[in-house]
Parts: structure tokens; sequence; C-alpha cells
């Protein structure tokens, strides 16, 4: 038993290849600074607990090969499915056994170490360390592992290898975040009235999107500012295709384009306190990002506290006083705005339609207020054109679309990250109305394809859909409308609440035969 | 016990029948106007007095140096909403010359219907078009159909001459399905086109 755990331990020495304390004196080494060739247990870090098992159940093979990524440009395969990872105070690297089949004479590593760029963001770049094999001791007489060589040669070059495909980084903040990745397929219908094909079956666009699932977390207090992914970050004001889940993150790419601060690594659930330990997170951002946990039912609460925020109130008392005009009105929230003056901004029309506001998906947006009146002006014959007192299809893809954004923006304080802080305020005769979420990132993926990967054609069986529902009851109406798009989950994942006059919220809800059940007060004055 | 039970049944019928109610086309539009809940009974939507029937036809009319023609005809449907309701629908075919610029006669329920767009008075039809793919020139709007009565008619009684306008609604994603932006709407934007019946 013990030749066995010293076996064992000898071979994780071996995949490390790394030597105690030693600067490495070669030029190209050189740069690499710390770069220490003796083993280190590194396994005691959740991080990289939950990397490796991460990888290893992405890789259930028995062969070598097949738990291996072959690496085109240099013609070998590279052992993902085991690494060492070695982290000290100013450096890191984690490094992995290379097959190459057309060498017996030496052994070979993969390091991935960190670099600095010119803006002192942390970045990988990949080294190939290769050492004869003649060098190394008898792994069996040796608990170190130590090589005996001094020839050891290690080189910077250029690799295709991606640290496992399955799982992405990105930056939130001041954490590094890791995801679990599956890719599913996605046919997108173009719902009834399309031509038949070979097979008889209704046709349908291949496509596919991603689903992250966040695996572990290490923050860093200190910090780095670095930002990622191609977030324009002069406003937010994008649309990105679900499709390309690493807009707004990255891979550890070996090429160095990841930024990266390595400074500490602490558990999930804390952060650094700065001077190289760790401290319980508690409602810090390190404990924050873990958004796959559930929410739990929209918070009625949430929604009371809105409605003691003054300054929100006084802006929606401004918009109270335009009920009755025939055009709409209304503004955006950004709660986690830095400079107080900017929180709110008055939303603009469309230059081709000033009645209708042009509400900007923003991932900055926490909220959205606006007014939708009774009836906009008179068409070019003089009839009056009736308007919609909820919520409209648009606002529905504007709310959807801004929270998925705001899923992926690194930009955005941890704390304005939670899904619940976000909503959509609708002013009409009605009533005031809120809706929340409470679903998580992976609803949202699939709700933002549901709207964007649509046809024309469907997206117009919606608009009359909505329409017909809303004209029964708007309340009801949009209800049945989310649950129509978003599937009977929807029921579940939106809370719409209405604010009475006396300042209690009334949730509105269907009931299982698809109707609105009455009202019931959630919050009382 | 028989006729116990048949009785039940009859009575259960009727009083089905008694729950499900049915407008007629103006009723609906005054609910919808009058942003007034329509009640859940309501399960058919009728044209009852044939208010649609002075739109049903082939309609023609140009603007500069197009021709355009509109094809409306009635239809009735039912959904999860209605057990049965009555609508409009419309085509359109626009020519320049002998070239077809745009041609959805072919086209499988547009589905413009009146619950897309409501009739405000018995001499207007509002349809809304969100068509195929605005990348290449279709649209995304609103027709608005307005009939004038013929010459000694009264307001709903058959007219001859239409007017048609488009209303362009704001877009919708639009942005997504176009990666150079939407085209141009082959229909000039809040301009009125007198049609005649063909």
């Amino acid at each position: 038993m013990r030749n066995c755990f010293v076996a064992i331990l000898a071979l994780c020495c071996l995949i490390s290849c790394e030597k105690d304390d030693d600067y490495l004196e070669e030029e190209t080494v050189s740069e690499l600074g710390e770069f220490e060739i003796n083993s280190h247990k590194t396994n005691d870090n959740p991080l990289d607990n939950i990397i490796k098992k991460a990888v290893e159940d992405s890789k259930k093979f028995t062969s070598t090969i097949a738990k291996s990524t072959f690496d085109s440009i240099n013609g070998f395969y590279i052992d993902d499915s085991r690494y060492n990872h070695l982290k000290t105070e100013n450096y890191e690297s984690f490094t992995f056994n290379i097959i190459d089949g057309s060498d017996s004479l030496n052994t070979k590593y993969l390091v991935l170490a960190t670099k600095h760029d010119s803006l002192q963001q942390i970045y990988y770049q990949s080294y190939l360390a290769v050492i004869p094999k003649a060098d190394f001791l008898d792994i069996d007489s040796s608990e170190e592992g130590k090589i005996l060589s001094q020839n050891i040669s290690i080189i910077k070059f250029e690799t295709a290898f991606l640290f496992s495909k399955t799982l992405e980084f990105d930056r939130f903040g001041d954490c590094l975040r890791v995801y679990q990745v599956t890719e599913t397929p996605y046919c997108i219908h173009d719902d009834g009235d399309e031509p038949l094909g070979n097979n008889g079956q209704p046709t349908c666009r291949p496509g596919s999107f991603k689903t992250r699932v966040l695996i572990a977390s290490e923050c860093n207090m200190s910090g780095d500012g670095g930002s990622l992914g191609a977030i324009d970050p002069s406003d937010g004001s994008f649309y990105n295709d679900p499709n390309d889940a690493s807009s707004g993150g990255g891979y550890l790419n070996p090429d160095g384009s990841t930024p990266f601060s390595p400074d500490v690594t602490c558990p999930m659930g804390s952060i650094s306190d700065g001077n190289g330990g760790c401290i319980d997170g508690g409602g810090l951002p390190g404990s924050t990002v873990d958004e796959p946990e559930p929410l739990g039912d929209p918070n009625c609460e949430s929604v009371a506290n809105q409605n003691e925020d003054a300054a929100l109130q006084a802006e929606i008392d401004k918009i109270k006083t335009h009920i009755g005009e025939k055009k709409e009105y209304g503004f955006r929230d950004r709660t986690n705005e830095i400079n107080a003056n900017d929180r709110f901004k008055d939303l603009e029309p469309y230059p081709n339609d000033p009645a209708k506001l042009n509400i900007d998906i923003n991932a900055l947006n926490i909220g959205v207020i606006h007014y939708h009146p009774k009836e906009f002006p008179e068409d070019i014959f003089g009839n009056k054109q009736s308007g919609v007192l909820t919520f409209s299809d648009q606002d529905i893809g504007v709310f959807i679309g801004t929270l998925y954004q705001s899923s992926l923006d690194t930009r955005l304080d941890p704390m304005s990250y939670d899904l619940s802080n976000y909503y959509i305020t609708m002013i009409t005769e009605r009533g005031v109305f809120t809706l929340k979420f409470s679903g998580n990132k992976s609803d949202l993926i699939r709700m933002n394809a549901e709207l964007i990967n649509q046809s024309p054609k469907v997206i117009r069986k919606r608009k009359a859909k909505f329409k017909k529902y809303t004209q029964r009851n708007p309340e009801e109406g949009l209800l049945k409308y989310l649950s129509y798009v978003f599937g009977e989950s929807a029921n579940n994942l939106f809370g719409l609440f209405k604010t009475e006059d006396d300042g209690s919220i009334s949730k509105y809800k269907l009931n299982e035969n698809d109707e609105l059940e009455e009202p019931t007060i959630c919050h009382e004055i | 016990m028989r006729y116990n039970f048949l009785i039940v049944l009859i009575f259960l019928s009727f009083f089905k029948m008694n729950a499900q109610q049915t407008l007629s086309v103006e009723e609906y539009h005054d609910y919808v106007y009058n942003h007034r809940d329509l009640p859940s009974t309501v399960t058919r939507i009728i044209d009852s007095n044939n208010t649609f029937d002075k739109f049903i036809g082939s309609w023609g009319g140009s603007l500069n140096g197009l021709d355009y023609y509109f094809y409306v005809s009635k239809f009735s449907d039912s959904d999860d909403i209605y057990d049965e309701y009555e609508s409009l629908e419309v085509r359109y075919l626009i020519t320049q010359g002998s070239t077809i610029i745009a041609d959805t006669r072919q086209e499988l329920s547009l589905e413009t219907s009146m619950f897309l767009f409501t009739m405000p008075n018995t001499q207007t039809a509002h349809f809304s078009v969100i068509d195929e793919d605005r990348c290449n020139g279709e649209m995304i709007g609103a027709f608005h159909l307005v009939g004038s009565p013929s010459s000694g008619s009264v307001l709903g009684e058959v007219f001859n001459e239409m007017q048609v306008a488009f209303s362009e609604v704001p877009g919708f994603f639009v942005e997504n399905w176009c990666p150079n932006g939407p085209t141009p709407n082959q229909f000039p934007k809040d301009v009125i086109i007198t049609l005649t019946k063909q």
C-alpha cells in the first residue's frame, strides 16, 4: 500500500517536473521568474479540485490519448486530465504532461506560466519543457522525485492547446470565475407554415447555444482592474449572439490573451484579505457571484424596498403627472452608477415615432420605468389609436435582454449583479406595475435565445397572441403571454406586482387553469 | 335513475351554453377601445353584421410609379383563446411595370387580423404587417385601410374606393435579423394611396 502511495506521489511529482528554489539560467527561461522544479501539492485548493473534477468528468475514457487534447500545431497530445498547479505570491503555472510518440528520448511538459503585459495585466504564456528521460532519478527511490538533470530545456512555443474545451474562464470584478460549458443543439423552428423537408418533417434552422455553469470562483480584492470581453466600455449598449458565449469572457488562452490576477487563491465563499490570507466573504463580492443558485420566488419585499427609495419614487411621481397624455414617458435607473447624479436618465423617443420610447437593452440599467398611454395620437386618417395598458412584448424583450447582458457584464459591481435587483416598472391608468425575474442565468440563456432566434413569422404570431391575450385583461394577458413564449415555467420565473395607492403591494399569478387568480397582498403598510 | 342522469346532463349542457358568450365584431372593438376587460366567458367573435364584407375583394392603386394591389378576404379560425373568431386578412402585390417588387399572394395566412390592430369605426380596418425578411426590403408596420362610401351610400355600406396608408411600428429586434440594418420599406410611410375596387 505504501509503495502504491509512493508511486502515485512520484507520478504527481513527475507531472509537475518543477525544481525547488532554482531560478533557471537559460535566457528563455529567465523570463519565467520563479520557476520551481519541485512538486507542489495544491490539491487542498478548492478551485483546483473543482477544475480537476470537471476535467476528469469530461474525460472518462480509458486510454491516455483519449483523455488528451491533440495539439495540431506541434503534432503531439497534451494530457489535460491531470495537471500540476503551482502558485506562489507572484507566480503561477499549470503544467501538463505531453505525449509525443515521435520522441522516445525526452519527457516533455507544457507549462502555462503567468506573465505581465505592459499594462501590468497578467496573462498566460506557454512554454515547452523538455527533459532527457535518462536524467530522471529512479522514481521509486525518491519520495521527492527530484530530477538529476540540469539539461532542462524550456522554451517559449506556440500551441493550439486550450485548457479544456469544456471549461471557460472570465473575470468578474476581482474574481476569476471558472465555468463548465455545455453546448446544446438548438433547432430554430419557424412554427408552422413551413415547407416540409425530405423526411416529411417541418424544416428548421440548426443552431446551438452554450450553457455556462459557474463551478469555481477565485477572488482577489486587490485586483488589477482588468476587464474582459468584447463589451463596449462606453455605455454597454450591445446585443450579443447567444451562440457566442465567449463574449464577455474568454478562454484561459496559453497565447496570453486572458488577463488573470493570481495573487491569492481563496476557497469559494471567501476573499483575499490583501495579506496573502483569506477571510470569510460574507456578503462581499467573492460570495455573491455564485449565480447558478436559484433565487426562489419573486421577492415582493424587493418591490417594497424600491417603493421606499425616495429618489426613485420622486422620479416615478414625475412620470405620473403625464398620465392622460397620448405619449410614452420614462427613465432608466442605474442604481450602480458611481455618480449619483447619473442614476436616472430620461428615455428618448424613436426618431420616427415621437410618441413611443426607444428603450435600449443595456446591461447597466437596473430598472426601466415608463408610462403607457391609453391612447396614442390619431392616425393619418384621424382615427384614435389604442395603447396597451401593460408591459408590451417589446418591453419583455428589453427586460430579458438586459438581464441576460447583465449576467455577462464583467464591469458590474457583484453586489448589483443579483438578478432579483433588476426590475421593469409600468405606469398606466390601471396603476403602477413592476415585473421581477427570479430565474438564473441558464433560464436567461434559454429565454434570450427564444426571443432573438425566431423568424419574423413566429414573432408576428407572438404579437398576435400578445394582442389577443392582453385585450381580454392586461395583467392576465401578460402572464399568459410569458407562458406562451417561455413555457409554463415562466409562471414561477416572473413575478408581477402592483403597488396600490396606499403603498401595499399585490401579486398577480395564474392558477393551474391558466386563469388569473385574485391578486394577493404580499406587502402591507 | 336514467332519467335523472339525462336531466342533469341537459342541465349541464344548457349551463355550459349559457356560460359561453358570443360578441359581434363591433361589440368586441367597443371593449378594446374603451379598455374594458373582456369577460372570460367570451369564446366567439363573429362578424354577425357583415361589417367586414365591404373590405373584401381586390383593390388597386398607384403612387410614384409603383402599382399596389391589395387582396382582402375574410376567414374564421380558432385558437387557445377563442372557439371561433372571424377576421380579415390581407395580401398584397407591388409592381413596377412588369417587374414584381413584392408579392405575398401565396403566403399562407398572413393573419393580419382585427386582433392585431383594431377597427375604430366601421369604415376603417387596421392590419399589422410583420413580414418575412425585413433585411430584404419587407416591412414591419401596420396598414390602415379606410373605406370611402360610394356615392349615394351611407356609412357602413359597400364602397368602391378605399384609402390605404402604412405606418411603421418601431422595430422588434430587427437589428438582430439584419446584420447590415433593415432596408427601406416598400410602402411609403404615412402617405395615403387611393385604391379602387378591381
